[in-house]
């Protein structure tokens, strides 16, 4: 029987006043006074009233008091509630005719979303067997099913909207046990802290992986609401609730990109999402129709539809990717190694080397190294899938008629010329102002700050969801706005160029040539590359981030990896276009030699430098990048190599990078020039020559005349990439001197302001061989004197001997005895160059 | 391209298969995929093939591996699972795509002239088909979820 009393003639009043004193609202207090089982029977009887009254508001108001915080039960208390919570609306269906369901449905997906988390579960059985999944989703079921369609479509919007993984209680179980091992340590004298530390922190990971899991089941509930409320809504404007769950979807990404470890899983179900998608019914269908032929809609509604599930997949490709490295240029760099043999060892994928830790040392570094390994593994994996669904993803915006070809060519190539043609063109405004500066430095210097400049601007426009969280509302959540629609840039340079590896996979040695040649030509990736890696290298090299965020080795690891697919793709098409350079050989020599294209030249090989230097981690990339910064200057014109190399030795930052630059340089200098190509123009030049209708063995005796006139020619003379005049000798030489400088005499000391004071006393010499020689000078000097062996035999015997090893002997001498004999224990041997010097008398 | 039958794919051998040899009749066609969860619509498409094809019904089959590589065979490989192992007997062409820069001029024809679900165009995985009457039009497009048999009675008014 009921203890609630009829309130059927108190309408319009508040429906709190009306519950009985049993289940009014509760302080917490009386709240823990009250049993689960009277709570079971106050839902029971407290529905049958309802529906009695039809007062369900009063209804929602006490699951609302009952059931919004689960912190107040233990699991089996919760268990038991959603138990009865399930019954009771079984029971509606059974005998009401889902009234209660259909009326309090809005109210209940937020309750069970709180109830599915369990904090006590500790994995080691399935998930399923976590409290309260499995009455979660039976509720779900049945809202699904007789809930108010829209209402709860609204509400799963909703919810999946701000839906968030989080990782607050992972923190204090790992503060707990961290307290409960500190405990038992102290019963345990000459206990390895770190050993235990590590494992927790390890452990910690795979626990915040697993309790991911919740999250996925809170989402995919949420998302399973969503599209079978969508299917039983029947409308004449369907785009008016496809903005509205693809704005929430897209929301839920980009709320969690930053957090989760396995994307994979939310990425897929948002790709069948798309894939999937059935509009919901119309009001009036046509008579007899089949699955074929019943969405009809109006002409607008179906256009609408169409582009925001263009813009969605898109928007998915940049999300998904946002920290995932498909490798695909790599992975061209591998079939380049093995192709053309360029070392003995293809690389197959990112290096082992850094993800392999030792597994017996228990120093600082080990402890970031294995938590490092274990997220790598992870990611790898993750990454793997993301790279399946970025296949899909390309696949379907095939299906969805984005034309990948045109797009590119509007998008990437016709408006990144766009974007710089105040500077390309001859009436450019910023050429035509740059022109006024007569000083060569400063007007290249002024370039170079509007490239930057425009290339920012740019990619802040075309980012606004990895920027700012809302920016997506912007661009897509304006209801039948068709210039709101916008297609993600980033998302589809992802697509274009995983469709250019696509292409380049599945074809053979021939057709891919022909591939290659058709697909881009350096000047075209030229400004693809400046667009868009000047700003992803400002961003990732950013450091504006809170001191909490340095703390979590997750955004930590992340932070190091953003945006990587963009550097991953431009790179790609680089050594797609300097493939196509070698096979057409036309793009590159011109550009260097072009007063403002060769502007671009510098930057991008600087920022390749930048990255090479500070910002890639895996040797591979930096191996394939320097063998690109390689083939690019040998592409290019003389004088701009040789000033590029020679710019980069004397003022880039980085000495690692000054020393890759010196091993450039030497290689230049002493590699020669393939002729084969040589032997082909002339081979052409010849047939050239020859005229059609003319008597071909008259032509034949002329050059057998001739030949026999003539003594053999000559093989084709060999040269070098740079040739070795004597200015360019001289500044060799200076620069070798400087090195020999800085690495014993010259101390540069910073102070407190900033400001840099160089020490050329005999002080700075004793403090340089007391606190020891710069490793990276010496390093750099070393490689100086490489360069010198490699070039000896085109350089006067009395520069080598006076400039080089007389001067290297004296320093060496003197610096011994100003120094004193203790040495510092880490400092660099001296005697190394009094060796490597005997290699300029063989 | 102007008609129907002026489209000219090559076979599973490479030769041509002019469509013009199908005047008269009506035409199932299906890219289909051996290692798809649709791939079992074979044997549907076959009961049809055998019921239908006396009275004039034509099934064709483009082999497409653009669906999440699921036709990665050779054509020698999709011809033997075909018929080894659904007793496919209806022709199968040589692998083509039907999606992008590089799709088999047939499919740039039958997607012009019959949009699928929402109006797009592009093909949306393996086993789509289009009907075309006995005037060489395509009448009918169905999604990959659309079995055969339920096709049938179709096809009969057609006929």
């Amino acid at each position: 029987m009921s203890n609630v009393e009829s309130n059927e003639d108190n309408s319009g009043l508040d429906s709190e006043a009306f519950l009985a004193p049993q289940y009014t609202l509760l302080s917490s207090e009386d709240l823990d006074s009250i049993s689960v089982d009277k709570i079971c029977q106050f839902f029971h009887d407290a529905a049958k009233d309802a529906i009695k009254t039809k007062d369900f508001i009063s209804y929602s108001t006490l699951i609302d008091i009952y059931l919004s915080n689960s912190n107040n039960y233990n699991d089996d208390e919760m268990e038991k509630l959603l138990a009865t919570l399930h019954e009771i609306l079984r029971n509606d269906v059974e005998f009401n005719n889902n009234e209660l369901i259909y009326e309090i449905g809005w109210d209940l997906p937020e309750v069970l979303i709180n109830f599915i988390e369990s904090s006590s579960f500790k994995f080691k059985s399935y998930l399923s067997n976590a409290p309260c999944i499995k009455s979660s989703l039976s509720i779900f079921d049945l809202l699904a099913r007789y809930g108010n369609p829209k209402e709860l479509f609204l509400k799963a919007c909703e919810l999946l909207s701000s839906l968030k993984c989080h990782f607050k209680e992972n923190q204090n179980d790992k503060e707990d046990e961290q307290k409960e091992t500190g405990d038992a340590n102290k019963d345990e004298e000459n206990q390895n802290e770190d050993q235990l530390n590590l494992e927790l922190l390890v452990d910690q990971f795979s626990n915040d992986e697993l309790k991911e899991r919740f999250f996925d089941i809170k989402f995919h509930s949420l998302l399973e609401l969503l599209l079978a409320s969508l299917k039983r809504i029947h409308t004449n404007s369907p785009s008016k609730f496809l903005v509205m769950a693809i704005t929430a979807l897209l929301k839920l990404l980009n709320n969690n990109v930053d957090e989760i470890l396995n994307l994979s899983f939310l990425a897929r179900r948002l790709y069948v999402f798309a894939r999937d998608y059935i509009p919901p019914l119309p009001l009036d269908p046509p008579k007899d129709s089949t699955f074929d032929n019943i969405y009809q809609f109006s002409e607008d509604e179906l256009y609408l539809q169409r582009k925001l599930l263009q813009s969605f997949i898109t928007h998915l490709a940049e999300l998904s990717l946002k920290y995932t490295d498909l490798s695909l240029s790599l992975s061209f760099y591998s079939q380049l190694q093995l192709k053309f043999s360029l070392c003995n060892k293809p690389v197959i994928s990112k290096s082992k080397s850094n993800k392999e830790t030792s597994k017996n040392k228990t120093n600082n570094n080990d402890f970031s190294n294995a938590i490092q390994k274990n997220i790598r593994n992870y990611r790898s994996t993750n990454d793997e899938m993301l790279k399946e669904i970025t296949l899909r993803l390309m696949e379907l915006s095939q299906s969805f008629d984005l034309n990948l070809e045109e797009i590119f060519e509007a998008d990437f190539i016709n408006y990144s010329k766009e974007l710089y043609l105040k500077i390309l063109l001859e009436k450019g405004t910023l050429n035509i102002i740059s022109n006024s500066i007569k000083d060569q430095n400063l007007r290249e210097e002024f370039i170079i700050r509007e490239i930057f400049r425009i290339s920012n601007d740019d990619f802040k426009r075309n980012s606004l969801i990895s920027m700012n969280g809302n920016g997506f509302s912007k661009k897509i959540g304006n209801d039948n706005d068709n210039d709101g629609i916008k297609l993600s840039k980033i998302g589809l340079l992802y697509i274009c160029f995983f469709s250019f590896s696509e292409k380049l996979d599945s074809n053979e040695e021939m057709t891919k040539k022909k591939i290659i040649s058709s697909l881009l030509n350096f000047k075209d990736v030229l400004l693809l590359s400046i667009r868009f890696l000047i700003p992803v290298l400002s961003i990732s090299n950013d450091k504006n981030l809170t001191l909490s965020d340095f703390l979590s080795f997750r955004i930590a690891e992340k932070r190091n990896t953003v945006y990587t697919e963009i550097k991953d793709c431009i790179l790609f098409g680089l050594w797609l276009s300097i493939s196509r350079e070698c096979l057409t050989n036309n793009d590159i020599k011109d550009i260097s030699k072009d007063k403002n294209l060769r502007i671009f030249l510098k930057i991008l090989l600087q920022t390749l430098t930048t990255i090479i230097s500070v910002d890639e981690k895996e040797n591979n990339i930096r191996q394939s990048i320097y063998t690109l910064i390689v083939k690019i200057l040998s592409l290019s014109d003389e004088e701009f190599c040789w000033e590029f190399l020679k710019d980069s030795i004397e003022f880039c930052p980085y000495s690692n990078a000054r020393i890759a630059m010196v091993g450039i340089l030497k290689d230049l200098l002493t590699r020669n020039k393939p002729v084969i190509k040589d032997s082909i123009s002339n081979i052409e030049e010849n047939l050239k020559g020859m005229k059609i209708g003319e008597n071909p063995s008259e032509e034949k005796t002329e050059i057998l005349k001739q030949s026999q006139s003539q003594p053999p020619s000559l093989p084709p003379r060999s040269s070098k990439f740079i040739t070795l005049t004597n200015p360019r000798l001289q500044e060799i030489i200076e620069l070798f001197k400087r090195s020999v400088e800085e690495t014993f005499t010259v101390s540069i000391n910073k102070d407190d302001d900033e400001n840099f004071t160089i020490s050329l006393d005999l002080e700075s010499k004793k403090s340089k061989y007391t606190n020891g020689i710069d490793e990276n000078d010496f390093k750099l000097l070393l490689t100086y004197l490489n360069l010198l062996i490699g070039i000896k035999n085109m350089v006067p015997k009395e520069i080598i001997q006076k400039d080089v090893v007389s001067l290297i002997e004296e320093t060496v001498k003197e610096f011994k005895e100003v120094a004193g004999k203790n040495p510092k224990e880490n400092s660099p041997n001296v005697d190394l160059l009094l060796f490597i010097l005997e290699n300029f008398s063989k | 391209m102007s008609t129907f039958y002026d489209l000219s794919p090559l076979d599973k051998a490479g030769n041509p298969y002019p469509f013009s040899e199908l005047k008269g009749k009506v035409v199932l066609i299906v890219n289909v995929a051996s290692k798809c969860g649709f791939t079992p619509q074979y044997k549907g498409l076959q009961e049809l093939y055998q019921k239908y094809n006396e009275k004039g019904l034509e099934i064709i089959g483009f082999p497409c591996n653009q669906f999440g590589h699921q036709e990665p065979g050779t054509q020698e490989e999709i011809a033997s699972f075909c018929s080894t192992t659904y007793g496919v007997t209806f022709p199968i062409m040589k692998k083509v795509d039907v999606n992008g820069a590089n799709a088999d001029p047939v499919y740039e024809y039958l997607k012009s002239k019959k949009s699928g679900l929402l109006g797009f165009k592009g093909i949306k995985w393996n086993f789509e088909k289009f009907l075309v009457n006995q005037n060489g039009e395509v009448v009918e497009r169905y999604g990959s979820i659309t079995k055969p048999e339920s096709i049938s009675q179709k096809i009969e008014k057609l006929l």
